[in-house]
């Protein structure tokens, strides 16, 4: 009887460790993606600002979720990429003028590009004026300001719920002096994510 | 911004940023007790009372651009009375009650405008200097108080109505904000002084001048009381 039980415990532990050897090993390369989302990752760096995916949702188009990818490039958001023209912000004004200057146009297309692939997307339009004049008409100026900037983004097909404009008028001025210098600073609108 | 005491000095109309864009506020000095009045897309702003105390002149731009509507305090009720695509703001009623004057530019630059109560009809009545605005009555209703600029600087001016003879009362550069005093005889104004905003005073000939000097913090917007005496 004891013998019978010995040589069986000793059978299943042999079965068991030869059982071990043979389990397969998990490679390092196992979870590599193919290598045509990668040149697509390449080409979605170097557009120019709000083509194609943005940020996160870039990061899904390639890889298994969740897996690492070793030596490829992080895909940088847009938004914060100091090269991408959407990092001009602020836009200026002439005197108790509220036409957009014609270099700015091509920037501010640029945000409504972005807004346009991104409709959750929702930006504040804060428009200011300099401290000349009376303070009720400067609140009107900036609106102007801001609704010039609104009309373009409107133009290229931005939603009207994406968009807030809101005057400041000559309040919280960017420079505090009392000349020009100062007050091309303050004639502004910003674009406000 | 923009407080205008109701005539009897019992209420304030003013604009507040509070909640990050402008409303129209009336608050009740002896309790305290605050009625929003405008909060509208766009700006809510430039309260003006009429001699009753029973309408507020105001500019809203939820229209697509900023006019001149009258609110009923009693019935809430809202009636436009410009309809034009520049800025119409500012305005100020007369002390009969008929006129409402408001900064408009129409023309293409700021000047004055005159809306007639009875016959809705408007009329300019500023064509000297590049820019006219903030026009409000002496209260015998014969002159008018403005932010005068030519050569560019802000001053304060007057206007005689009856023959639009316009008076220069200050030399500063940028003078703002200017309202009659209730006795009629003294305009109060704010101007920039060593680089603070400081209030001063002008006697209505223009002979007399003073500023107001006090410690502290910058000081915008005047407007007399009559009900503190």
């Amino acid at each position: 009887m004891k013998n019978r039980i010995s040589i069986l415990s000793i059978t299943l532990i042999a079965i068991l460790l030869s059982a071990c050897e043979t389990m397969p090993q998990k490679g390092p390369d196992s979870n590599l993606s193919s290598s045509e989302p990668v040149t697509a990752v390449d080409e979605g760096v170097v557009s120019e600002g709000g083509q194609g995916a943005g940020g996160s949702s870039g990061a899904e188009s390639f890889g298994a979720p969740g897996s690492v990818v070793e030596g490829q490039p992080v895909i940088a958001n847009p938004l914060e990429d100091p090269a991408s023209p959407l990092s001009q912000r602020t836009f200026y004004f002439d005197f108790d003028r509220s036409t957009i200057r014609s270099d700015d146009r091509s920037v501010i297309m640029a945000h409504g590009e972005y807004l346009v692939t991104h409709p959750n997307v929702r930006v504040a339009l804060n428009g200011y004026t300099d401290e000349r004049g009376s303070r009720e008409y400067n609140l009107a100026l900036g609106e102007q300001r801001a609704k010039s900037v609104a009309d373009l983004l409107l133009l290229q097909g931005v939603g009207k719920d994406q968009i807030n404009v809101v005057s400041y008028g000559e309040e919280r001025p960017a420079a505090l002096g009392h000349d020009e210098a100062s007050w091309q600073q303050n004639r502004r609108v910003v674009i406000v994510y | 911004m923009s407080p205008a005491w109701s005539a009897d000095g019992r209420r304030l109309a003013y604009v507040s940023f509070e909640n990050g864009r402008s409303m129209l506020y009336v608050q009740t000095v002896e309790s305290g007790a605050r009625q929003l009045i405008a909060a509208y897309p766009g700006i809510n702003g430039a309260p003006a009372w009429s001699p009753d105390g029973r309408f507020l002149a105001a500019v809203l731009s939820k229209d697509g651009n900023p006019e001149i509507y009258i609110i009923s305090l009693e019935s809430q009720t809202v009636r436009r009375i410009t309809r034009n695509y520049a800025i119409d703001t500012e305005p100020a009623w007369s002390p009969d009650g008929r006129s409402i004057v408001f900064t408009s530019d129409r023309g293409g630059r700021p000047q004055i405008y005159r809306y007639d109560i009875p016959s809705g009809s408007v009329t300019r009545l500023t064509f000297e200097g590049t820019y006219n605005a903030r026009a409000s009555y002496s209260p015998d209703g014969r002159m008018l108080v403005m932010v005068h600029s030519e050569n560019g600087k802000y001053q304060i001016a007057t206007m005689e109505l009856a023959n639009a003879a316009l008076q220069i009362l200050t030399d500063g550069s940028l003078d703002e904000s200017p309202s009659f005093a209730p006795n009629g005889r003294m305009i109060i104004y704010a101007t920039e002084a060593k680089g603070r905003d400081v209030l001063a005073v002008v006697s209505v000939d223009g002979r007399v001048r003073q500023r107001l000097f006090q410690e502290g913090e910058d000081a915008r917007e005047p407007c007399w009381s009559s009900y503190y005496q």
